[in-house]
């Protein structure tokens, strides 16, 4: 069972209130350039606030509530552009542990990951990113007891602060998920800049790691579909990331049109900037409806979870993402400097956009599931 | 409202076994191409067999001979009836959804009494609001009501009136004080469409159909019981009526348009070919049906939330405005994708299927009539700056000097 409607709104006000203080604009200029890219001191109050595990069993270590609690924090840390592995740890890593079939590794490592103690992170894209199982271009070999991992993956987001790490390898009888303890001999984890700052990426390469049986997630019988869901999961997770951008970006930015006099005017009650500032309100609501209906898909059994996702990338990524486009062009030159938040807006909307399949890629799954 | 939903499964599969059986088998076949007369003959059949199954006024109280359905039970209703493929009812949408709700709202119990039972048993009715020089602009409007005795002499001309020709009855916005504020001196009456002195003209629009009418009002006498609300205040009067039940009539839109809009779209794209196979074998037609799709989908979750939002809190808000807007502007793209891939039949001349609304299957009629939307009912640039000045606070734009 989740928040009822009233707690959820006191939850928010709590993680809003909590991040207004942490995670100002300047302190997330501060972690730019930080070894970790995270402020683990926040990382510390959000876990004795059990805000990393309201989505994960109770049996577990979690609060056994709904993907909607999630989502409220999830949209927060995209509205206060806060650099954090929390979609790593509890979304993705946890999520390939929930939804795989090893139940021992499952007990074994929820707990850590509920309370904040250790994080982990999901290894599943080629360098170039796709969100193609058959693009992997890390490699399984099963032997006897386990097997080996060779090859390199990219896109990881916080691998080097993560203790655990969930690898998507093809091996001879497809995909498998297996979990790999961190730092061991064999991995090595370079990081990857991307352009959004308040993010971080790495390249994660694997060269003969061993992999016992037992720290299999997801073998070729069950792998192929938990890293489709994994794939949806993440998309919603990336879409309420955007959305919690893209209503910080309308909202700063109809407060910039009403500040901002030209021909002694706030440029606001000039009907093309208006026009742009409505845009983004109807972008950001119809993402709102976009990605509420998916997270309600998550909690809902049954739901079509795989075409709510879709949704999602197909409209809501697009949308958040152009909201924030429009953004910089009603700020004039000052939405064009690196001192404005501006361009941070963009920029992890852009990347929300692309993470865990293109639109373009989520247009043409839906027309593969209508033409089908 | 996911559980108030789910309790209502018996009545629900209640509206879906009536549909199967009272849904004229055909009638697309026999409205293509229909005259004005066979369309309005079909409709006051229509209309019957709705009233006499309750489904007519589901959102009027009892006492009222409405069906007294709680929201829930209304949407419900709209699924089923977009489900089902039934006529739309255009027209009564006037009736049942401007002139009821605005009468139910402000209306004497003399004036409940004397109106309501009249639009359950059949009476068309047409909305007087814009005129020539009063669009956008709704509140310049210059049509002049001047009290005499017991009457109101009325002097103006209307336009988009629809069914006007048809119409038994008009809610007209009329100006009873020249001197006021624009917005101060309008007033709100229920005008005999037959009354000495209305004459309504109908106007052929670019779909080649005809109906929308200019009406032309020459000294014509409204009894004083007929004014609707205080004197002055027909502007709020008028803006009062945007009440929970537009919500319900936009979910039978956005299901229509998701079934025979889009839908149709991705059925036939099997169809049109495109370069050595079809166009739905093409990648980009492909990512343009799952964008649409997705659109179709993104409508109906607004118009949930909105309802919901109803539900908890009662009466709707500006969002209403982001839902008009984006509705009509799907609504014209998808139209246009279809008028696109169709290629050249799309442009071939066919009779006019009257009462299937706004996706009659013929897409460059549908693309046409889109601009119904979104110039109609307040157009796209109206509702962007609503958004602007009601949602997010931005200033108004400064009004011309003497406006």
């Amino acid at each position: 069972m989740g928040l009822s409607d009233e707690e959820r709104d006191q939850l928010r006000a709590a993680v809003r209130g909590l991040l207004d203080e942490r995670s100002s604009s300047a302190q997330v200029r501060v972690l730019f350039d930080d070894p970790l890219g995270y402020d683990p001191d926040l990382w510390d109050r959000m876990a004795g606030l059990g805000w990393l595990a309201m989505h994960l069993p109770e049996d577990h270590g979690g609060m056994g509530g709904s993907h909607a609690d999630l989502a409220v924090v999830l949209q927060e840390l995209g509205r206060h552009l806060t650099p954090s592995p929390l979609t790593a740890s509890v979304v993705l890593g946890a999520g390939a542990l929930v939804l795989g079939d090893n139940a021992p590794l499952r007990a074994a490592e929820l707990p850590a990951l509920a309370d904040g103690s250790r994080k982990a992170t999901l290894a599943s894209c080629p360098p170039g990113g796709s969100c193609d199982p058959d693009r992997l271009e890390m490699r399984w070999q099963p032997l006897a007891g386990g097997g080996r991992l060779d090859g390199v993956a990219g896109f990881v987001p916080y691998a080097r602060v993560a203790e655990l790490v969930v690898v998507a390898a093809l091996g001879p009888s497809g995909p498998v998920l297996v979990a790999v303890d961190l730092p061991v001999a064999g991995v090595t984890i370079d990081a990857s800049p991307v352009y959004d700052r308040t993010r971080r990426f790495d390249v994660v390469r694997c060269d003969g790691v061993g992999v016992a049986a037992d720290h299999v997630v997801a073998g070729p019988e069950t792998a192929r579909e938990v890293l489709g869901r994994l794939n949806d999961l993440g998309a919603i997770a990336a879409g309420c990331d955007g959305l919690g951008v893209a209503e910080r970006a309308t909202e700063r930015t109809a407060l910039y049109a009403t500040q901002r006099f030209q021909f002694g005017r706030p440029i606001g009650s000039f009907q093309a900037v208006k026009h742009h500032c409505a845009n983004m309100l109807v972008a950001t609501e119809a993402s709102r409806a976009a990605v509420l209906g998916a997270v309600d898909a998550l909690d809902q059994p049954g739901a079509d979870v795989g075409e709510a996702a879709a949704i999602v990338k197909a409209f809501a990524a697009t949308a958040c993402a152009e909201a924030c486009a429009v953004s910089v062009q009603v700020h004039g030159g000052i939405g064009f400097t690196w001192e404005d938040d501006c361009h941070l807006l963009l920029k992890r909307a852009k990347l929300d956009e692309a993470w865990f399949g293109t639109p373009a890629w989520h247009r043409r799954r839906l027309a593969a599931r209508l033409l089908a | 409202m996911l559980e108030e939903m789910a309790a209502l499964e018996p009545f629900r599969l209640g509206v879906r076994a009536w549909c199967a059986t009272h849904v004229p088998i055909g009638w697309r076949q026999d409205m293509a191409g229909a005259d004005h007369a066979a369309f309005v003959a079909f409709h006051r059949w229509w209309a019957g067999e709705l009233r006499q199954a309750g489904y007519l006024a589901p959102h009027w109280p009892a006492e009222w001979g409405g069906a007294g359905f709680t929201l829930p039970e209304q949407i419900v209703l709209s699924e089923e009836l977009a489900r089902g493929d039934a006529p739309r009812n255009a027209l009564y949408q006037v009736a049942l959804y401007n002139a009821a709700p605005a009468i139910l709202h402000v209306g004497t119990p003399e004036q409940k009494s004397r109106f309501l039972p009249g639009i359950l048993n059949g009476e068309i009715w047409c909305q007087g609001f814009s005129e020539p020089d009063a669009g956008s602009d709704l509140a310049s409007l210059q049509t002049r009501a001047v009290r005499d005795g017991e009457d109101y002499v009325i002097t103006g001309q209307k336009v988009w009136t629809s069914m006007g020709h048809e119409a038994d009855w008009c809610i007209l916005l009329a100006r009873t004080d020249p001197i006021a504020p624009k917005r101060k001196g309008i007033s709100f009456f229920l005008l005999d469409m037959h009354a000495a002195g209305v004459e309504a003209r109908p106007i052929r629009q670019a779909t080649g159909q005809a109906e929308f009418c200019e009406t032309f009002l020459d000294e014509v006498r409204v009894p004083a019981a007929n004014l609707l609300g205080p004197e002055n205040e027909g502007w709020q009067v008028s803006q009062s009526t945007l009440a929970s039940e537009r919500g319900v009539v936009l979910i039978e839109l956005a299901d229509r348009l998701r079934r025979n809009g889009i839908g149709a779209l991705i059925a036939q794209a099997g169809s049109w070919p495109l370069g050595g196979a079809m166009a739905a074998d093409d990648p980009g037609v492909r990512e343009l049906l799952g964008q649409r799709y997705a659109e179709g989908a993104v409508l109906r979750l607004l118009i949930n939330r909105m309802v919901t939002n109803l539900l908890r809190r009662g009466g709707v808000g500006p969002e209403a405005s982001v839902i008009k807007l984006f509705y009509s502007e799907l609504l014209q793209n998808v139209m246009n994708d279809g008028v696109r891939l169709q290629g050249l039949g799309a442009q071939v001349e066919t009779p006019a299927l009257m009462s299937a609304g706004w996706e009659t299957g013929g897409w460059m009629y549908d693309y046409l009539n889109s601009w119904g939307w979104t110039i109609g009912g307040g157009t796209s640039e109206i509702m962007r700056n609503i958004i602007g000045e009601r949602v997010l606070g931005l200033p108004r734009e400064p009004e011309a000097r003497g406006a």
